[in-house]
């Protein structure tokens, strides 16, 4: 290949992340995951802003799975807070100290702090800061720290068909085998939850349904509901949601780390079908936590192509599945790793191929004021109905919990065990998929915010000789070409390493 | 009303040597060949199909023919698509690397897990369409994961040439869909369902589109240009 281009330096391979389990095991309880609060109140006058910062600096949970070195420097290495690359603990305090100067000591209404929580959540590379909870118990919080949350089992599950050894596939004799290591769940769909938690909190509650607006929040004289207490989402909204997933009755586990060994590839036409599901999975997370949807299909970690998917492995089960960034998802990861292997496989080489995936956190979660108002429209009867009963009682608005389905930091690796190596086509330059040569924007605890266009960061390094990664300087003006482009030739080891844009 | 005509396909018994629709085989240049070359590995093109654009369902479509092939990468995406537009009457340059190859690969079909490439003529059942609106067409409830497509608008279903596209990925939809300044030319889509054995059950061919894909191509009013556009879940 004549595009090759590389840079001179080498480094070692990343230390893999030490997983070190949560006593409580992979699936945390939700109330573990809520960040520490601030009382609203409390710190509107709060004069010392060290209250806010000790009540506030803890990280999400999933940072208790790995050791502080693995995913940032120590403090001492930066002096300035508004640095992505500053800890998670440095960058929230210094928020909480830069909100208390915008507040100034002066009452706040919902509309002002939301726009300066959102000062401060740019300023400071924050993945989220809301206000969460009511009246008296509503609190600030301020998230940081994505991308760290590991699915962890104890129990392998190994995709071979049954009676795919008895059958004497060559695949299978070849040593092939494809497992998940790392998973969790199963879990709901994140529609069925949104429904679920909905229905269970407001069926049956009155309302005011006619003249919500004239119900003062509070008001110490309690007023009855006009008669309608509220019904089931189900039969008064069919096809009118914004979600794809709400009556999906399955559950599905979450994927963490897929491995494989293949010697053999799919050949014409798919083996299965399953990963629709999964990008509606995504698009629903979307819809949940901003109200639009569109980012994502479902993806494979292992491609079905690579492997003998028609007589000896299973490749879609729910464990090799994962919402994925549709153009990541292809052409980009196609072209990068999927093709490439599947063409060395097809020349009579061995791979192993491992992908792991990980999450900005296990849950997230959203208030039923803000999701009632990302699934239907102001004029819908069953929201207008909701609105009115969360007015008439504010404590109906206690955040709801959801699992976190779509991951923000992908890395495969494919490794030549005997045959031939690995060489690419030309992988093109994508304006949603930015390739970068920094390894430190795509690792997996650094901060990653896309603006624009951009839907993932990726970076591709190769190993010809086993002595260590080189990195791939990445797209190049090729001469008369539109855009630029990249490709590697003839490697031993390719790693994909990739940041993908996820909400919070 | 809109009109468009159902495609059946129909196994050919013998080599198509005309300039006609037809899936598979080798395509029937009407000018120079100009077999389309793949950005990613620099090898030919897959040919799929090639659309004649007769007056009766593309007027004033200047006797042209339409060449759709994909790249060898799966699944199949607008990315690794490609069209080459030929007319009787103008040379109309080609928009992406080309050889001048007479023949090259074709979409192979699977008969009993055995890989063969077959060729298929089509016949054609005019349809007139009502006309709906494009975000009319298609609803969510009209896809189930376990049935695959319900569509309400069965006339606009299926595989047909020009009519009216359905739009499936409830996003704003491309230009194509929109705009007049575009013309159907071809949708592959089932009538209803979806899978037959993990394959589509609306084409006899290889042509993986991923889940619950379906294919539109398109052609510019100018005749110059046409595009192939998937629409993927």
């Amino acid at each position: 290949m004549s595009l090759q281009q590389h840079q001179p330096r080498k480094h070692n391979p990343p230390a893999p992340n030490r997983v070190t389990p949560h006593p409580k095991g992979a699936l945390q309880d939700a109330a573990d995951h809520s960040p520490a609060h601030a009382h609203l109140t409390a710190l509107q006058r709060m004069a010392d802003t060290r209250q806010l910062a000790q009540d506030d600096t803890r990280e999400d949970v999933t940072d208790k799975t790995k050791s502080p070195e693995e995913t940032q420097p120590p403090d001492a290495a930066y002096s300035d807070p508004t640095s992505p690359d500053a800890p998670a603990d440095l960058r929230k305090r210094a928020a909480a100290d830069k909100l208390k100067d915008l507040m100034a000591g002066a009452a706040q209404t919902k509309d002002s702090l939301t726009k300066l929580l959102q000062v401060v959540a740019d300023r400071f590379h924050l993945s989220a800061a809301r206000v969460e909870g009511e009246g008296k118990t509503a609190k600030v919080a301020l998230y940081a720290s994505p991308a760290l949350f590991i699915p962890l089992t104890t129990a392998p599950i190994s995709g071979q068909f049954a009676g795919a050894t008895a059958a004497g596939r060559t695949s299978v004799a070849n040593g092939d085998y494809i497992r998940a290591t790392n998973y969790d769940g199963p879990f709901e769909a994140p529609g069925k939850q949104a429904f679920d938690q909905i229905e269970s909190r407001f069926n049956g509650v009155p309302t005011f349904a006619s003249t919500p607006a004239t119900v003062s929040a509070g008001s110490k004289k309690k007023k009855k509901g006009d008669g309608s207490a509220l019904a089931s989402t189900v039969p008064n909204n069919p096809g009118s949601e914004g979600l794809w997933t709400q009556y999906e009755a399955g559950t599905y586990m979450r994927a963490g780390t897929v491995e494989a060994l293949t010697s053999v590839k799919r050949g014409a036409g798919r083996s299965g079908t399953g990963e629709t599901i999964f990008g509606r999975f995504g698009y629903d997370e979307e819809v949940i936590l901003s109200g639009m949807g569109g980012f994502y299909n479902g993806g494979h970690m292992v491609g079905d192509q690579l492997m003998d998917s028609k007589k000896a492995f299973s490749l879609y089960e729910d464990w090799n599945l994962v919402p994925q960034v549709a153009t990541f998802n292809s052409p980009v990861y196609t072209s990068a790793l999927e093709n490439p292997i599947v063409r060395a496989v097809e020349a009579g080489a061995q791979i192993r191929y491992t992908v792991r995936v990980q999450y900005p956190d296990s849950t997230y979660t959203v208030l039923p004021s803000v999701l009632i108002a990302r699934l239907y429209a102001a004029t819908d009867s069953y929201r207008t109905h909701v609105e009115a009963a969360l007015t008439y009682d504010p404590t109906l608005n206690a955040p709801f919990t959801f699992r976190r389905r779509v991951p923000g930091f992908w890395q495969a690796t494919a490794e030549v065990v005997t045959g031939p190596n690995i060489s690419s086509g030309n992988i093109k330059e994508r304006f949603t998929e930015i390739y970068d040569d920094d390894a430190t924007k795509v690792a997996a605890g650094a901060t990653y915010t896309p603006t624009g266009f951009e839907r993932v960061r990726y970076m591709l390094e190769t190993d010809d000789d086993g002595t260590g990664y080189t990195v791939s300087t990445g797209p190049q003006p090729v001469d008369g070409v539109f855009g630029k482009s990249y490709d590697y030739d003839d490697q031993a080891k390719v790693q994909m390493t990739a940041r993908q844009k996820t909400l919070s | 009303m809109p009109k468009s005509a159902k495609i059946s396909f129909v196994l050919a018994d013998a080599q198509v040597q005309q300039p006609v629709t037809k899936f598979g085989g080798q395509p029937v240049w009407i000018g120079a060949p100009t077999w389309p070359i793949d950005d990613e590995f620099g090898e030919q093109m897959i040919f799929v199909a090639q659309f004649a654009l007769t007056p009766d369902l593309f007027p004033g479509s200047k006797e042209s023919v339409v060449y759709l092939f994909v790249a060898a990468s799966e699944p199949v995406t607008t990315d690794t698509t490609t069209c080459i537009v030929q007319s009787a009457h103008a040379a109309i340059p080609a928009t992406c690397k080309t050889t001048p190859e007479l023949t090259g690969p074709s979409v192979i079909t699977l008969r009993d897990e055995v890989e063969e490439q077959l060729e298929y003529a089509v016949t054609l059942q005019t349809v007139d369409e009502p006309t709906v609106a494009l975000a009319d067409r298609f609803t969510k409830s009209e896809l189930s994961l376990k049935d695959g497509y319900q569509f309400r608008h069965t006339a606009l279903a299926g595989c047909k040439l020009a009519g009216q596209p359905i739009y499936v990925e409830q996003q704003q939809a491309p230009e194509y869909f929109r705009n007049p300044d575009w013309v159907h030319i071809c949708q592959l889509a089932p009538d209803h369902g979806y899978f037959a054995q993990f394959q589509p059950n609306f084409y006899p061919f290889v042509l993986e589109l991923g889940e619950y894909g379906l294919l539109n191509v398109f052609i510019n009013t100018d005749g110059t240009r046409a595009v192939a556009y998937v629409q993927s879940l």
